[in-house]
């Protein structure tokens, strides 16, 4: 049946274009007639093997919202929009949005990441100011460089490696690796992760990092350097005979089983942090990771990186530029590190306020091994330019851990799949 | 419980996050390709409905376009899909010029595989007439849009956000807007495609356990509701609602069922009872007011039957059947009984008549050999004898033709025999009232006139 009146939906269809728009202009020009909003989507990337929960997703959300809040004096106007994704999902949803033009203005993730992002041309390289030139360390800074000599993202705050433990279960944290073999012994269980970026503590006990980095160089590594790396392979293989070393998956399976009291100790991340203190609260113990034979231990951190992307428009680009300018300025970075006291500034200033600011962390501060950091560094941005490399290097360590080659041979092989071809 | 209780146990958190985020969307207009490609689609899409309507509407339009032979020359399966292949045309211009191009293609293919299913559907009843497709249609259309609405969400990159937010705190579980979207679609999947391992499930009882075929049928409803409940309770599980919960909802069901829904529960129990009874099932025959009816579906509400009389439609609510009389014909017999009354003058011998009228009976097809047919003498009436001829038949809702069947033979075999069927015989004289002695009495006045006359002649 046909309604009386011909062209209806027509009008209809009209109306709702013309009301569609007028909201449209209403939001962006708004504000209350104060400030025009200038709205940013920003897409954060969650690290490896982390899924998107409710809890994370919330807290990202009141995170990102405090940061906005704090920023409004900064960037007027300013609103964001969070969407988070799983590093395994990224790169796809990236791609289709921007094909279709519905892309973020920014993404924020770890250096790899955001180096695979633009890899795949889905962002857009970062035109470093002088000023944020001066004010990032120039050794993190050349992590995020691509092999055309392009900025791919800006690093804004890097997380480092600790050891979280429970203090119900463990009074005295392992100082060395020695100690620790000796509280498994005696029925404390330790929890530690399969992935390379995350045993890099142990390595640098060792000093095994020099090897990979001759080998890196396209050098003969010394017959010492090899030795260090053949006893850190053979400690990992120890290690995992024993019963109460654990070696999982992932991080997140790692702070499960510590919440839930089945491991005594694991190694964890200063971003994870908020999510242990929230479940564990007084019982939570943080200290450094323990030291090797060699040395003590020196974790690697993970570079926070923000990266452009390709389909913003010619204000959103302006306003997410404005705020790299800003982020990595002393003040932003001594305030959001001192507030969330999660992540580390990228800004070598900044980070001696840190120091400062707050005693007991010493031990913890980045650029106080610099050889040590500086090796790492080196191995990690070779492993952030090739995930091939980082996956062939993981393979290697998975063999060591479950005994299907010996330490001589694993040596071997990472030391060849390091050179340069 | 009280409604104090209640608030506190079922909290609504506010959805401004939604409206947020769809107010976020905004963000996307003041980039020049976005509204470049949205401006295109709609500009398609209305010239498209435009000409549909004008098409639909219009008839000087319509003979324009039949003058210049459109319409022979593109059949309307192709038509449809010329708008989609214009967006994806464009879709394709876009990526030539690297200009972001996938709001144009995701548009392009959406509005194509909608328009697609109409070819589809002409193209399998064609070919396949007994293939269900109607049933495919229902379930695929709600689907798609499902479908489409969540790719929509994730290109605009906002699902993972949308299905994150809280919408409500259904005791002490924290119902989402992706719970929700989730928990919608697979109620629908389980109460549209249950019938199906219903059927299934039925079919292999009757195989296995040798049960019949019309037990089938509401063996079938009963493993349908079961699916649906088991489905439910599933849903329910998945979106983290308790057992507690469900005690809780229970309690608080059993409130509102003594006030609101007292009716619905009532009918619902009471198919569930009929079904495990077995006196309700479909293709049953039920006696309603007089009348046989089919039994033709057992919903959860209501029975519909089929009435023999008319093929009119009735709509039984279940909890009748409990509380009003019904006969049924199938519960355990589905044999009927019925008569034919027939009065027949005085001079003819009743022997002879009962045997014709079981002559009769006997001779129809459709009349039952056992139970025997009888043929009663039943009254000495005004003006005949009558007799009441009963008979059996198979199938209750054949009895009304096999009746009429035999009040034919018997007139023709009453006339073949000379036989008379009396019938009172009625006089009429047309009359006034008040009665004007002049004029309503004149045809008797001249009616007594006439027999005085003949009288009178008669005596001389």
């Amino acid at each position: 049946m046909t309604p009386p009146l011909s062209g209806q939906p027509v009008c209809r269809q009209l109306l709702f274009i013309g009301l569609f728009c007028a909201t449209g202009l209403l939001s962006s020009c708004g504000g209350g007639g104060r400030t025009p909003i200038r709205l940013l989507r920003v897409a954060s990337v969650l690290p490896t093997n982390e899924s998107v929960t409710p809890v994370n997703s919330g807290r990202s959300r009141e995170r990102l919202r405090s940061f906005q809040n704090n920023l409004r004096d900064v960037v007027p106007g300013l609103r964001i929009q969070p969407s988070l994704y799983s590093e395994a999902a990224v790169e796809s949803e990236l791609e289709r949005q921007t094909i279709s033009g519905l892309g973020p203005d920014l993404v924020t993730g770890d250096a790899r990441v955001i180096q695979e992002l633009s890899q795949a041309k889905l962002l857009d390289p970062v035109p470093v100011t002088p000023e944020q030139r001066n004010a990032i360390a120039p050794g993190l800074l050349q992590r995020v460089i691509n092999s055309r000599g392009e900025v791919t993202g800006l690093p804004v705050s890097q997380s480092i490696q600790l050891a979280c433990f429970d203090k119900r279960k463990l009074k005295e944290p392992p100082s060395s690796l020695a100690l620790m073999s000796k509280q498994s012994s005696a029925g404390q269980v330790f929890g530690i992760t399969q992935n390379f970026e995350d045993l890099y503590w142990s390595m640098s006990g060792f000093k095994a990092g020099s090897a990979l980095v001759s080998s890196l160089r396209g050098k003969q590594p010394t017959e010492q350097q090899t030795q260090r790396l053949v006893s850190w392979l053979s400690w990992l293989r120890d290690a995992s005979y024993q019963q109460n070393v654990m070696f999982l998956r992932d991080q997140a399976t790692l702070r499960k089983q510590l919440i839930s009291g089945q491991l005594h100790w694991i190694s964890c991340w200063t971003s994870q942090l908020p999510e242990l203190r929230e479940a564990m609260k007084g019982n939570l113990g943080i200290t450094s990771l323990p030291a090797g034979p060699a040395a003590s231990a020196s974790p690697i951190s993970k570079l926070q990186v923000w990266g452009l992307g390709r389909n913003s428009s010619p204000r959103q680009r302006q306003t997410a530029e404005e705020l790299m300018q800003f982020i990595v300025q002393p003040w932003a970075q001594k305030t959001w590190a001192l507030r969330y006291r999660t992540n580390y500034p990228v800004n070598p200033a900044a980070a001696t306020i840190i120091n400062r600011q707050i005693p007991g962390i010493e031990n913890l501060y980045l650029f106080k091994a610099k050889q040590e950091i500086k090796v790492g560094d080196e191995i990690v941005a070779a492993i952030d330019a090739n995930p091939k490399l980082a996956k062939t290097i993981q393979n290697i360590l998975n063999e060591v851990i479950f005994q299907a080659i010996t330490p001589a041979r694993a040596s071997e092989k990472i030391q060849a799949i390091m050179r340069p071809s | 419980m009280t409604s104090s209780a209640f608030s506190d146990l079922l909290i609504t958190v506010a959805p401004g996050e939604i409206l947020v985020e769809m107010v976020s969307w905004v963000a996307f207009v003041q980039r020049w390709p976005v509204l470049i490609q949205l401006l295109l689609v709609l500009v398609v899409l209305l010239i498209a409905r435009t000409r549909s309507i004008l098409l639909r509407r219009n008839q000087r339009f319509q003979r324009m376009l039949n003058r210049a032979g459109l319409h022979q020359r593109v059949p309307d399966a192709v038509r449809v899909l010329i708008g989609p292949a214009v967006v994806l045309l464009m879709a394709g211009v876009f990526a030539l010029l690297k200009i972001p191009y996938g709001l144009l293609r995701y548009f392009g293919l959406l509005w194509l595989g909608w328009n697609l299913f109409t070819p589809l559907k002409m193209l399998v009843e064609k070919t396949n007439p007994r293939f269900p497709i109607g049933e495919v249609e229902t379930i695929f259309k709600p689907i798609y849009a499902f479908s489409a609405t969540l790719s929509l969400l994730s290109l605009l990159g906002s699902r993972e956000n949308l299905a994150r937010i809280g919408v409500a705190n259904f005791f002490g579980v924290e119902i989402t807007l992706g719970k929700i979207y989730t928990a919608i679609v697979a109620i629908y999947l389980i109460v549209t495609i249950a019938s199906r391992p219903a059927a299934l499930m039925a079919w292999l009882s009757g195989v296995v356990f040798g049960i019949e075929k019309r037990n089938q049928r509401g063996l079938e409803l009963l493993f349908r509701y079961s699916v649906i409940g088991i489905g439910i309770m599933g849903v329910a599980y998945y979106i983290g609602i308790n057992g507690n919960a469900f005690v809780a909802i229970a309690g608080g069901l059993s409130v509102g069922i003594g006030f609101g829904t007292k009716e619905i529960i009532s009918n619902f129990i009471s198919s569930i009872w009929l079904l495990f009874e077995g006196s309700v099932r479909p293709g049953e025959i039920l006696m309603i007011n007089g009348d046989p009816c089919t039994v033709r579906k057992l919903s959860l509400r209501a029975t519909y039957l089929r009435r023999g009389r008319d093929g009119a439609e009735l709509l039984i609510p279940n909890q009748s059947f409990f509380t009003q009389e019904a006969t049924s014909y199938t519960a355990n017999e589905t044999s009927r009984r019925d008569s034919v009354i027939v009065g027949v003058a005085y001079q003819h011998d009743p022997d002879k008549i009962i045997d014709i009228l079981l002559e009769l009976a006997a001779d129809h097809p459709k009349v039952k050999k056992y139970p025997p047919s009888a043929a009663f003498v039943t009254e000495f009436a005004e003006s005949s004898i009558n007799y009441k001829m009963l008979f059996w038949v198979a199938d209750p809702l054949d009895a009304f033709n096999v009746a009429s069947d035999l009040r034919r033979a018997i007139w023709k075999r009453f006339e073949k025999d000379n036989i008379t069927i009396p019938f009172p015989q009625r006089q009429i004289y047309p009359m006034e009232w008040p009665p004007n002695t002049q004029k309503s009495l004149r045809p008797q006045l001249q009616a007594e006139q006439v027999i005085d006359q003949d009288a009178a002649e008669s005596m001389s």
